[in-house]
């Protein structure tokens, strides 16, 4: 706790006309608490928890019923207490709303949240009536979009809505990657009251203190930032919350594209919210992990689709688990074999995007790490073993080393772990038309005898080809009537800022603001094409972005050289950060080393919101 | 006695076969630098003579004429080897922050305690003496005479930049350069280098300094992410690229006016260009030479090679270097420096920038190696506009 005064003297604790009296005799008075956030806004009470006089008596504050955040409402008022040392004891409520701050006329007093749960905040109760102000860090903000909810609940509410506008008009949205549960918060401490900001995990678990899954990332990431930004980790008054977004690319660790369909449908639910932050005139700035590229990108390409021009500001694509090509503006140059590799309008709706990759990526590529020296190699394979079970062992996330074994598991995505080596998309097509199966038989050439001879054993082939013939045109048809169905209504709800329908047969275009009927068709003869080739992609996917950069895109020699993607750089637009030096792991910004912090998020994201950007917060 | 005789002949041959064994270790060992990869480099005007700090903290004094080598210092600080121009003495520091000027006999010229340092130069008078920090602040002189030039913000410095700050100064001690991460836009006027009370600081691009007033004359701004520059000897001339793959140039008499390098197979981006981004037509590729595979416009560093006439500029993860002339956009010629041993430019290794080192007076390039303390040393001819390698240490 730090605290600072306002007055060059201490206010008197001792009862006019009452020295050496019991307590009994003391005077009585009252306290008159204002609960406020730490940008000032009033702050409604819900409970006001109780005062513990110097009589031992414990006393409960009158408030109003009302939960607008009313001057009115945000007064609770302790009266008949004893004069001389209280303390305030409250509830952990709202939740996630921490205390942080606890202001007298004569005090200033600093917490770090959770740290005056137990014992409460020590004030003195004077004569007449003392005033005091708890100030409140607002409410974590985390937008889940793994449920089927309505369209309203993809959206900020309004006090969220004003929350952002009063912290500095700006807004950071981050978006976590692949392999991410929903998770809950972490435990203050010991307490059963959940943390919404980052603890010191040095003597207890850190999932423990600062939550699972996504929740975690949101502690980790939000606290980070702000580090970043200037917040000392003391003083959480110009502590600014950020927007978590959460989404269900926790596919069961291996399914990858059934992740990055589901990434395409979390980024069509996203573009409201960001036109929902752009409408009201707070800058955005977006930040995403590995396959969180893919649902940010989806937002992006939906709203530069509608024009939407420079809606965000900053786009940091950090470690994107999408191809190198992903931003290039020409939808010819996918080689995904349904089209869902390129997002060739997203560049239009940020103003600048800034790609932080590294070699040193384990899952993205082949790890690279430049401290295997000679001397490494040399060692024993018992050695080497010993070693990377200890890596493993110790590993902020032994997911990213496990994967990083497959010797990069991105180059891999287009198959389906663990049977990744004869499956091809086959697993994620067949659950995607589940209703429409087979797809598939086997072919082989008629046999040279008359139909009427033909043996039993060959009426099930010719069934089964007449079924999937059957099965074809059926899902052919159906494709074709979503997208008639759906590409007005598409067009329609964008433009006035609503959840756009989602497609379903075809999902794996989801990235697309609409769908036209030719571009469904088109759809179908590559369906059909991969199905020829039992679901076996004919080119290998491109490596990714978070991996190689635009190194490979913008070389002017090769014949993948992407004229509008190097000239993005040379203009400005595109900026690539090369972290391998720094970064040696696919997750290593959530528990960053001190190079990563200073590097990535000062150097690479921070300064670039605060110095050429929008701001963070305040500041 | 035949028995006696085949013992004899048993152990000459194997005394003969050891000598020959140890022989070839020896010469081995002889002919190989035994340090750690280099980090910081200078080399003599005279081209005769190379100082290099290496990650081990050796500190090593090369002889190009008589092809030897010897070791300084074990105590070196990575960043500090520098010759001062128009002299035969070099400038490091010692991990216990003692700089050091002495020439290449061992006579000490100046010593005095500093902080330890992440760039820093010396003028051939010993008058100026700039260096800059690990948070990037940059101070001139030592001692009592120590002040502060740029101090505005903790970022981007070396920690944070993730390379040390470029200091360079010209030979007529007219301009010094810093140059490190991005641009900024505010204009100086409004951006004091004395502001510490900022966040971040404003100086972290390409900024011209008066090496008098240790005022800043101009930002020079268009570069993205790390970003290497160097001034021309005469001060006439600042060259600037980066790991974007942009490279400019402005002459220091009118630094308002930024030039665009051409890129090696697609020539100089049109800034004015009315069309859209992708379009050929935003692209000048009339004066291109023809350029061999290889080449990579992203770029570690550049380096004045002849004078203030010639430079070169050396791409990420290539053995090749471009030549330019200064004035000019376009590559004049191109230069392929071996494959191996393999360069500094190899890997990521842009804190390395300054294990790259030229004379322009002598035209003698020095480069570290990717791994390994070895060093490549290259002669051009400005006749022929030829690069030779003329000395290789693995």
């Amino acid at each position: 706790m730090t605290a600072t005064s306002n007055l060059p003297f201490s206010p008197s604790t001792a009862p006019l006309g009452a020295h050496g009296a019991p307590t009994c005799k003391h005077e009585t008075a009252s306290v008159l608490l204002r609960r406020c956030d730490n940008l000032g806004r009033p702050r409604a009470f819900i409970n006001a928890g109780s005062i513990k006089d110097e009589s031992g008596k414990f006393v409960t504050a009158e408030i109003q019923k009302g939960t607008e955040h009313t001057p009115e409402n945000a007064e609770a008022r302790f009266a008949q207490l004893v004069t001389g040392k209280a303390k305030w004891h409250w509830p952990a409520e709202p939740e996630g709303e921490h205390l942080i701050g606890f202001d007298t006329v004569s005090e200033q007093r600093r917490f770090a949240p959770g740290e005056a749960l137990s014992e409460g905040v020590e004030l003195t109760v004077i004569q007449g009536e003392r005033k005091a102000t708890a100030i409140h860090l607002p409410p974590p903000v985390v937008i889940d979009l793994r449920e089927e909810t309505p369209a309203s609940t993809d959206l900020l509410t309004n006090e969220q809505l004003d929350y952002f506008r009063a912290n500095g008009n700006n807004a950071l949205v981050f978006i976590h990657g692949y392999n991410v549960p929903h998770g809950e918060w972490g435990k203050l401490g010991w307490h059963s009251s959940k943390a919404t900001v980052w603890q010191d995990p040095q003597t207890v678990n850190d999932e423990y203190l600062n939550g699972a899954g996504a929740h975690n990332w949101a502690v980790h990431m939000e606290y980070r930032l702000n580090r970043a930004a200037g917040f000392d980790g003391e003083n959480w008054m110009p502590y600014s919350r950020i927007i978590n977004i959460s989404w269900p690319g926790n596919t069961g660790a291996t399914d990858f594209m059934q992740a990055e369909l589901n990434a395409m449908a979390a980024g069509r639910r996203l573009a409201p919210l960001l036109q929902q932050l752009a409408g009201a005139g707070i800058a955005i700035n977006l930040i995403s992990h590995s396959l969180g590229a893919r649902v940010a990108l989806t937002a992006l390409n939906i709203l530069g689709t509608v024009g939407k021009p420079n809606m965000v500001d900053h786009l940091f694509l950090w470690q994107p688990a999408v191809a190198d090509n992903a931003l290039t503006n020409d939808s010819n140059r996918d080689v995904h074999p349904l089209g869902l590799g390129v997002f060739p309008s997203a560049h239009k709706t940020a103003r600048k995007i800034v790609v932080l990759h590294s070699r040193g990526d384990g899952i993205l590529g082949p790890d690279s790490n430049e401290s295997n020296d000679w001397w490494w190699r040399l060692l024993s394979p018992a050695s080497w073993a010993v070693a990377e079970a200890w890596g493993l062992a110790t590993a902020d996330d032994p997911m990213d080393e496990i994967l990083g074994k497959l010797r990069g598991a991105y180059d891999k995505k287009w198959w389906t772990f663990p049977s990744f080596l004869d499956n091809g998309f086959g697993p994620a097509i067949e659950k995607l038309y589940k209703n429409y199966l087979p797809l598939t038989f086997e072919a082989r050439p008629p046999a040279p005898r008359m139909i009427a001879h033909r043996p039993p054993s060959e009426v099930p082939y010719f069934r089964l080809k007449n079924k999937v013939k059957e099965n074809w045109a059926r899902l052919e048809k159906d494709i074709l009537t979503e997208a008639d169905a759906l590409w007005q209504p598409c067009i329609d709800c964008l433009r006035k800022g609503e959840r756009p329908p989602e497609y379903t047969l075809l999902a794996p275009l989801n990235h697309r603001a609409s769908i036209s009927p030719q571009v469904a068709r088109d759809y179908v003869l590559r369906l059909k094409k991969l199905a020829v080739n039992n679901w076996f992609p004919e080119q290998a996917p491109r490596p990714a972005l978070g991996y190689v950069g635009f190194k490979k895109i913008t070389d002017e020699q090769g014949i993948e050289f992407d004229r509008f993607l190097y000239e993005s750089m040379n203009n400005g637009s595109f900026i690539p950060v090369d972290q391998s030096q720094w970064l040696s792991s696919h997750s290593g910004m959530r528990i960053p080393s001190e190079e990563v912090f200073k590097r990535s998020y000062e150097t690479a994201i921070m300064r670039r919101i605060i110095s050429e950007g929008e701001g963070f917060g305040q500041y | 006695m035949v028995s006696t005789k085949h013992k004899k002949m048993y152990w000459i041959g194997t005394i003969f076969g050891a000598f020959i064994i140890f022989s070839i270790l020896l010469n081995f060992v002889l002919q190989r630098v035994w340090a750690a990869p280099i980090m910081s480099m200078g080399v003599s005007e005279s081209g005769r003579y190379i100082i290099s700090a290496h990650r081990n903290n050796n500190l090593i004094l090369w002889d190009l004429h008589e092809k030897k080598w010897s070791t300084l210092s074990s105590k070196a600080n990575l960043y500090s080897a520098n010759f001062v121009p128009g002299t035969t003495a070099f400038l490091w520091q010692d991990t216990d922050n003692v700089v050091t000027v002495q020439t290449t006999d061992g006579e000490v010229l100046r010593q005095f305690k500093h902080f330890p340092t992440y760039g820093h130069v010396i003028s051939s008078d010993l008058k100026t003496y700039l260096s800059a920090d690990e948070n990037w602040n940059v101070f001139s002189g030592y001692g009592d005479t120590k002040h502060p030039v740029l101090n505005d913000g903790v970022v981007p410095g070396f920690i944070s930049a993730g390379k040390l700050l470029n200091l360079s100064m010209d030979r007529n001690i007219t301009f010094f350069l810093t140059a490190g991460f991005d641009d900024d836009h505010s204009a100086i006027s409004k951006s004091s280098p004395l502001n510490n009370s900022q966040r971040f600081s404003k100086y972290g691009g390409v900024t011209l300094w008066d090496a008098e007033t240790k005022q800043p004359v101009a930002k020079l701004r268009g570069n993205s992410s790390k970003t290497h520059a160097t001034i021309s000897p005469d001060g006439q001339w600042v060259v600037s690229a980066d790991e974007a793959g942009i490279g400019l140039f402005w002459n220091t008499s009118q630094p308002k006016i930024r030039h665009r390098l051409a890129s090696y197979y697609g020539g100089i981006y049109l800034d004015d260009s009315p069309y859209e981004t992708g379009d050929p037509r935003n692209w000048d590729n009339s004066e291109l030479i023809k350029a061999p595979p290889g080449l990579n416009d992203f770029t570690i560093a550049v380096a004045f090679i002849h004078n203030s006439e010639y430079y070169l500029r050396f791409g990420n993860n290539s053995h090749m270097a471009a030549l330019f002339k200064t004035g000019s956009p376009w590559p004049v010629k191109y230069f392929d420096l071996g494959e191996s041993p393999k360069l500094v430019t190899y890997g990521s290794q842009y804190s390395r920038n300054t294990a790259i080192a030229t004379s322009p007076e002598a035209g003698i390039l020095a480069m570290g190696h990717q791994s390994g303390g070895g060093i490549s040393v290259y002669q051009f001819d400005p006749d022929e506009l030829a690069l030779e390698r003329v000395w290789v240490v693995e």
